[in-house]
């Protein structure tokens, strides 16, 4: 037990602080880095590990450890129960293999310091959300992990389809956190409490109604990690990221977060969970319709990474049908069971398929399947492991998939409809077939054009063991379900045996056949009829082929919207509020224009006018002037000739300067007279 | 309530000038109004609930805040510079090489 204290902290702990000290060790060596990344994955691997026996043999199912974190009684705390241990083996255990596979596959890349960095990140985050004893303290791992899937399909940050299908996948993904948070906020409103503990006792007092708006809003958090319908598109977007990443993040562990809160949603609620109107039948339509959809799309695609993330997509369906399709209390019955079992085999086999599609883009430098094609004989240890991913995928005995499909249908055809089950068969029939494909088109055949330019290689050896190690796991796993079983606490009958008899596997095995022929016909022999069919005149295949417009959709219309009521908003803000103070202010400009016009220069004019008067008064009063000067001219020049003649006198002053003095004297006489008067003496 | 309202009404300015603004100053100023909307947000109804913790995320939220926009300041200098303009709607696609990728997955 004390062990299990301490492991179980250290377990997210561990990775998320050694996460701040990648970049430290790099300043050193690059060896060093790597070597440490691989040490802290191991080291969180064992502590996942030790907490297996604790709760196998713990019977009151669960082990809660809590720690105080923000005063006014929330806390922060681990979980221990099946269900959260199961995942944090997983997520560690894979974190281990892909940073062992990352030293093959990322040799040479630049900026591997931010990689590893935000490996470990993601490694600590994921195990936090499994493990987190609240729901508010899951929120936030469960921000992390997003942001770690954003950091890491943008890695290739100079290329720029890298960094818009990181925004993309950010924004879709913000959706489902979105509703996530609305119903992490609804339930603290209602019961005062984030703890899981706390909620499962407090979640019978709440009406219906409450319970089920959360339940459906927590689903639809679900949809957009586990990329389920309509959200779906994001994953094939998030392909852009390195291929190591592709299999950790988007096959193996983040996905399957949805997975894991619709899970712990249903351990929650318990037996409450059947009477929620309408949402065991959602979460198994959902599941059903993503499942078909998702495999039909793999048909079609010719990218590499796309045939598998569309196949991630599907099987995502599958976990969530049988989910759906849960009707006891969620620990007994075996559609719940169902699901863990396939999410486990599901990370077997696709992270498998991964790990050779790196190995085989690693080789090639492409990843349209269309310049593969013979590879057979050039990558034999590869194609070796493909075989058995193929067979795995297909869900062929005795495979992992066999066991983990057939139950996912079995719990489907004891609850749910006629039509989905036939979904769901339709579902396994093309996922055979698109693995076919695959192999088809990648390893068999002639090698193309584009090949005989290249010599291919196989994969270097530390590429291709943890990919041996997942494929020995796809082959075991199967055989594992009993264990697992009890470990889960599953309480309905389960037999190795008898899935091989069952009817589920007869259907499957009927339904196999003309699958094969029909992909035998057309893509080995190349029948005419097929080709038609393939054409693309074929609505069918055009449908398939853009993805059934979903991504137009959201391109054209969402977006569309958008930006109409942006224009929108911007029109009324142009005519409104950006408009209406220049028209103002215009229209003052003009009246002051107007004003100056007619006030200012009629004012001018009558100033003109006035002042022209004044000038023409003044010249006449001039020439009054000058008639008077001359007359007194004519006077005085009398008055001096007569003068010089009588007494021969000087030069007579000039008449003017009399007058200004004439009129400065009396001007001061005046002045005087009015100081005096003004002084009052 | 009457912080609700103001913080509501920040939110909305905000929220107007994401829409409307293309310069990128001002999408970054209305950024900060949101952000600020949802901090006062917060904090109002921590402190109307008396929980003493709204005045500690008050400052917590200021902090990181800032740091925030710090960053964000300087992406927009990089921005700006990289590409000669301020202007956010010239700046959303510049590369040339989508087309490229378009046609390769064009011939079926």
């Amino acid at each position: 037990m004390q062990l299990t204290d301490v492991s179980s902290w250290l377990v997210w702990i561990l990775p998320l602080v050694s996460s701040v000290f990648v970049p430290l060790i790099a300043k050193f060596s690059a060896k060093a880095r790597n070597y440490f990344v691989i040490l802290i994955g191991a080291v969180t691997a064992f502590l996942a590990f030790t907490l297996i026996p604790a709760v196998a043999s713990g019977a009151e199912g669960f082990i809660n450890l809590t720690a105080p974190w923000i005063p006014g009684g929330i806390t922060a705390g681990v979980f221990i129960d099946p269900l959260s241990v199961l995942f944090a083996c997983l997520v560690s255990f894979f974190g281990l293999i892909i940073v062992i596979y990352s030293q093959g596959y990322m040799k040479g890349e630049a900026n591997l310091t931010r990689y590893y960095f935000f490996m470990l990140l993601f490694i600590g985050s994921m195990i936090g959300l499994v493990i987190s004893d609240n729901f508010l303290q899951m929120f936030i791992f469960w921000e992390m992990v997003g942001l770690c899937s954003y950091a890491l399909i943008s890695f290739w940050s100079n290329r720029p389809e890298s960094v818009k299908s990181g925004n993309k996948v950010f924004l879709m993904t913000r959706i489902g956190d979105i509703l996530l948070l609305a119903a992490i906020g609804i339930l603290y409103a209602s019961l005062g409490t984030f703890s899981f503990r706390e909620t499962i006792t407090l979640l019978p007092t709440l009406p219906t109604s409450t319970i089920t708006t959360v339940a459906f809003l927590l689903f639809g958090g679900a949809i957009a990690k586990s990329a389920q319908l309509p959200l779906h598109t994001w994953l094939y977007s998030a392909m852009e990221a390195p291929t190591s990443v592709s299999a950790l993040l988007h096959a193996a562990t983040m996905v399957k977060a949805g997975i894991y809160l619709v899970a712990r949603f249903i351990l929650i609620a318990g037996p409450l969970v059947a009477t929620l109107p309408l949402w065991l039948p959602s979460v198994a339509w959902v599941g059903v319709l993503t499942a078909f959809l998702g495999a039909t799309m793999a048909l079609y695609t010719t990218d590499i990474k796309g045939v598998l993330a569309y196949s991630t997509v599907s099987q995502l369906g599958f976990m969530m049908a049988a989910l759906g399709s849960v009707s006891l209390a969620a620990a007994a019955s075996l559609g719940w069971f169902a699901s863990l079992f396939h999410m486990v085999s599901h990370a077997f086999f696709e992270g498998l398929g991964f790990l050779l599609a790196g190995g085989i883009i690693h080789a090639l430098g492409t990843r349209d399947m269309r310049l593969m094609g013979g590879l057979r004989k050039a990558m034999p240890i590869t194609f070796a492991l493909a075989v058995i991913m193929i067979i795995t995928t297909s869900g062929l005995p005795p495979f992992a998939a066999f066991f983990s499909k057939g139950l996912v249908i079995e719990s489907l055809m004891e609850t749910g409809t006629l039509l989905q089950v036939i979904l769901l068969f339709a579902a396994t029939a093309l996922t055979f077939a698109y693995s076919l494909r695959f192999m088809k088109l990648t390893f068999l055949g002639n090698p193309s054009e584009h090949l005989k330019k290249l010599h291919v290689h196989e994969a270097p050896k530390i590429m291709l063991v943890p990919a041996g190690i997942l494929a020995a796991l796809c082959i075991v796993w199967g055989f594992i379900q009993p264990a697992l079983g009890s470990f889960l606490h599953l309480e309905a009958e389960t037999s190795l045996l008898g899935a091989f008899f069952n009817i589920e596997t007869a259907v499957f095995a009927a339904i196999l056949v003309p699958t094969a022929l029909l992909i035998y016909a057309t893509y080995f022999k190349n029948f005419s009829v097929m080709n038609a069919i393939r054409s693309d005149k074929n609505p069918v295949s055009k449908l398939l082929k853009h993805g059934y417009f979903f991504d137009d959709f959201y391109e054209k219309v969402t977006a569309k919207a958008v930006m109409v009521f942006s224009g929108g908003v911007q029109f009324v803000e142009d005519i409104g509020f950006e408009a209406f103070p220049q028209k103002f202010a215009n229209g003052i400009v003009r009246l002051a224009g107007g004003v100056h016009k007619y006030l200012d220069t009629a004012t001018d004019q009558f100033l003109n006018v006035v002042a022209g008067r004044t000038l023409g008064g003044a010249s006449k009063v001039r020439t009054l002037d000058t008639l008077a000067d001359k007359l007194l001219d004519l006077l005085a020049g009398k008055t001096l000739r007569s003068a010089s003649k009588a007494a021969k006198a000087t030069k007579a002053p000039r008449n003017s300067l009399q007058h200004y003095l004439a009129a400065a004297i009396i001007g001061f006489i005046m002045l005087v007279v009015l100081i005096i008067i003004s002084i009052g003496v | 309530m009457d912080f609700v309202i103001l913080s509501m009404v920040m939110l909305a300015i905000g929220i107007y000038g994401l829409l409307t603004q293309r310069h990128l100053l001002k999408v970054f100023v209305s950024i900060e109004l949101v952000a600020t909307a949802a901090t006062l947000n917060f904090v109002m109804l921590a402190s109307s609930a008396s929980i003493g913790v709204g005045e500690s995320f008050l400052i917590l939220a200021f902090s990181t805040d800032t740091c925030v926009s710090a960053v964000i300041l300087a992406l927009l200098v990089i921005a700006s510079r990289k590409y000669g303009t301020t202007d956010i709607s010239k700046i959303v696609s510049p590369e040339p090489e989508d087309e490229e990728e378009e046609n390769t997955e064009a011939d079926a």
